[in-house]
């Protein structure tokens, strides 16, 4: 009993489907279907269900927003409307003999064209496969699929887009950042200030080496005119730029200076940084000399008072706060606090040193160190009435700068 | 319990809370048409950023863009008007958010766009930031204008185009651009125009009308790779710029180049320059 009856739905099918083929120019509720599973005319929605407007397929950024909402709702209870033509599910063909008319959506199937469409043609989550003999009078779109063009013609665009979760390529998947612990942070900070600490040791040593003079006599520039020295430094870090730029252009107006050019950006940075880093390094020798002079002032047993003592002393006085930021720097508002504070004293200290170095012409001019009595200092009268030696002189009060010669 | 309060604060301590930042998203577009007795296509290519192909694709197709773009950023354009016969393909930016690279994967994009060989081609390609490598030889070019405001662009005309090109224009911001066998494109005038960076423009290929070339380069290099045996003259504009006019002869104010009345061919260049530098190369 139930294989006849079977038997005759069987029949039933083929013989309306039959039918529908005949009729040369079917509408689209008469598209044919092969014998893969049949597609289902999908209903058509409410006033306020998913319309999709298929009649214009340039307009991606608007259309492709109902498209991704019609492939998520996929399904024999899905309602669509589509505006001049209709909708269906699963696998779709169009036989030769087949003539349908208005905007065809196919939604998770795919649609097998050997006939002709006069419409638009739109496939979501599916190929569309264009056989010999087929005429699309309009455009394609494969949403999420392909298009297969076998030797059919469409007198419109032919568009393919993919779906919005393509995954980028696995072997071009960026690394995941990696979460850094307060220890690791720890071990990286302190790492780096000791890198930076042994360089500039090197760099101080090698400075008291080879040009010790120079750098005694900015050191001693910015220990007894630290306020003109930040100044000076101050006014000099706002003048490197506008200097920089009227030697490029003053070499390039005077048309022989333009082969000096390159020669001249390149001395000039290296200026730059010389009496920054020279400053800096003169800042930490009078930080040092001052605290070993003090100690030795105190009655303190120091060894050997010497630069080499001095230079390593201050950087390690101008290292305190930075060791302060490595160990605390994790703390949610303490940490970012320490850091400017470094920061800060750090760019001031610097100032200081680069103002001095420009004061003393890189340790040349020792007019602001102190060294030089006032021409008044040199009368008789001055020497006979000022103790120069013993208690008398250490307790004379220290005089103001002398003005420059 | 001090375990547990010492573990919570570990946790804290390492900052765990880290979020992984979004992965970009790369999709697929492709766009073709077919040749329906079509014969002339006026296309313009927009691309922000990435890099482009751009050559003669197959008779049957009028126009096919192969496309990987930045969905975040950009959607794809793809518009066709067959009353004028235009075709505009490339990208557009999403809101009014100006070309931002944050990294190098958002230069990822890849665009390789092919015209039909058969039909009048008017192409203009608007490009940013994009390493961009175009052949122009073996279509039917009628015109080009190519600009390009940073990166790197290769334009070349490796065979003869088919048919004459009334005007071949090509324009650079701070860029390399190199353009080869201009002698095969077969334009009646090529117009370039540099800002900074480098740029060549080599006119070798087979010759077969006259050009003028109307280059204007303000503070780059550029590199002109001319045919010996075409007759050239130069004409010059130049403020604080290096000009080396080797294998000229003065005409007054203009350069020429010896047997210049008897060549086949001439090619007549205009040059004006800033603080750039001009250097001639001859090629047999």
């Amino acid at each position: 009993m139930r294989t006849c009856d079977l038997a005759l739905a069987a029949a039933l099918t083929l013989t309306l489907a039959s039918q529908i083929h005949a009729t040369p120019t079917a509408l689209l509720q008469g598209g044919g279907q092969d014998s893969a599973p049949a597609s289902v005319i999908l209903p058509q929605a409410g006033s306020d269900g998913l319309t999709l407007d298929l009649r214009d397929l340039s307009d991606l950024e608007a259309l492709e927003p109902l498209l991704f909402r019609a492939a998520l709702q996929a399904g024999p209870d899905l309602h669509i409307t589509v505006v001049g033509g209709s909708a269906r599910l699963g696998k779709f063909t169009i036989k030769p003999s087949d003539h349908l008319s208005g905007s065809l959506l196919i939604l998770d199937g795919s649609a097998d064209v050997s006939g002709r469409l006069d419409g638009n043609l739109v496939a979501v989550d599916a190929d569309v496969i264009l056989h010999p003999g087929a005429m699309i009078v309009g455009d394609v779109l494969a949403y999420n699929g392909q298009v297969h063009d076998l030797g059919g013609e469409v007198t419109g665009d032919i568009r393919t887009l993919s779906s919005v979760s393509v995954a980028p390529r696995a072997d071009e998947a960026p690394a995941a950042p990696h979460p850094e612990s307060a220890l690791m942070a720890f071990l990286r900070r302190s790492a780096g200030l000791t890198g930076v600490f042994l360089s500039l040791v090197v760099l101080g040593f090698g400075v008291i080496m080879f040009a010790r003079p120079n750098l005694e006599v900015v050191a001693d520039t910015v220990s007894h005119s630290f306020g003109r020295s930040f100044v000076v430094g101050l006014l000099g870090e706002i003048l490197l730029l506008p200097t920089f730029g009227m030697i490029v252009v003053g070499l390039f107006l005077s048309v022989a200076g333009i082969l000096l050019l390159p020669f001249a950006v390149i001395v000039y940075g290296l200026l730059v940084v010389l009496l920054v880093v020279g400053g800096y390094l003169a800042v930490a020798h009078a930080m040092g000399e001052t605290f070993v002079r003090r100690k030795m002032a105190a009655g303190a047993a120091v060894g050997s008072p010497n630069s080499y003592r001095y230079m390593f002393g201050g950087l390690v006085a101008l290292m305190v706060l930075w060791v302060g930021w490595v160990l605390f720097g994790w703390v949610p508002v303490a940490g970012p606090l320490v850091q400017a504070v470094a920061v800060l004293v750090t760019w001031l200290l610097g100032t200081a040193g680069f103002g001095a170095a420009l004061l003393s012409r890189a340790g040349i001019r020792e007019n602001f160190t102190g060294r030089i009595l006032p021409p008044e200092a040199m009368t008789d009268e001055y020497l006979w009435a000022t103790p120069q030696f013993g208690v008398p002189a250490a307790r004379r009060p220290i005089g103001r700068t002398p003005p420059p010669l | 319990m001090s375990q547990r309060i010492a573990a919570l604060a570990l946790a804290l301590v390492s900052g765990a809370g880290v979020a992984a930042l979004p992965a970009q998203t790369i999709r697929e577009f492709s766009a073709t048409r077919q040749t329906h007795g079509e014969t002339q296509l006026r296309a313009t290519v927009d691309l922000a950023a990435g890099t482009l192909r751009l050559g003669p694709g197959q008779p049957g197709a009028l126009y096919r863009m192969e496309l990987d773009y930045d969905a975040e950023r950009f959607t794809p354009i793809s518009t066709y008007t067959a009353a004028t016969g235009a075709i505009h393909l490339g990208v557009r930016r999403i809101g009014s958010a100006g070309l931002r690279v944050s990294n190098k994967r958002q230069l990822e994009q890849r665009a390789t766009v092919v015209f039909s060989p058969d039909v009048d081609l008017v192409v203009e390609a608007r490009l940013e930031a994009v390493n961009a490598e175009m052949e122009l030889g073996d279509l039917h070019l009628v015109g080009a204008r190519i600009t390009n405001g940073g990166s790197r662009t290769v334009v070349r005309f490796s065979t003869p185009n088919r048919i004459r090109c009334s005007t071949a224009s090509f324009r650079s911001g701070a860029a390399e651009f190199n353009v080869y066998g201009l002698g095969n494109a077969r334009c009646n005038v090529v117009r370039f125009e540099g800002g900074i960076g480098a740029a060549t423009l080599d006119f070798g290929g087979t010759w077969s009308t006259d050009v003028a070339l109307e280059a204007t380069m303000a503070a780059g290099n550029l590199t002109l790779r001319l045919p010996s045996g075409v007759g050239v003259r130069m004409t010059m504009d130049n403020f604080l710029a290096l000009v080396s006019p080797e294998g000229f002869q003065r005409d007054g104010k203009a350069y020429v180049t010896p047997g210049y009345g008897e060549a086949e061919h001439h090619l007549d260049i205009a040059l004006t320059t800033s603080l750039g530098k001009i250097s001639i190369e001859w090629i047999k």
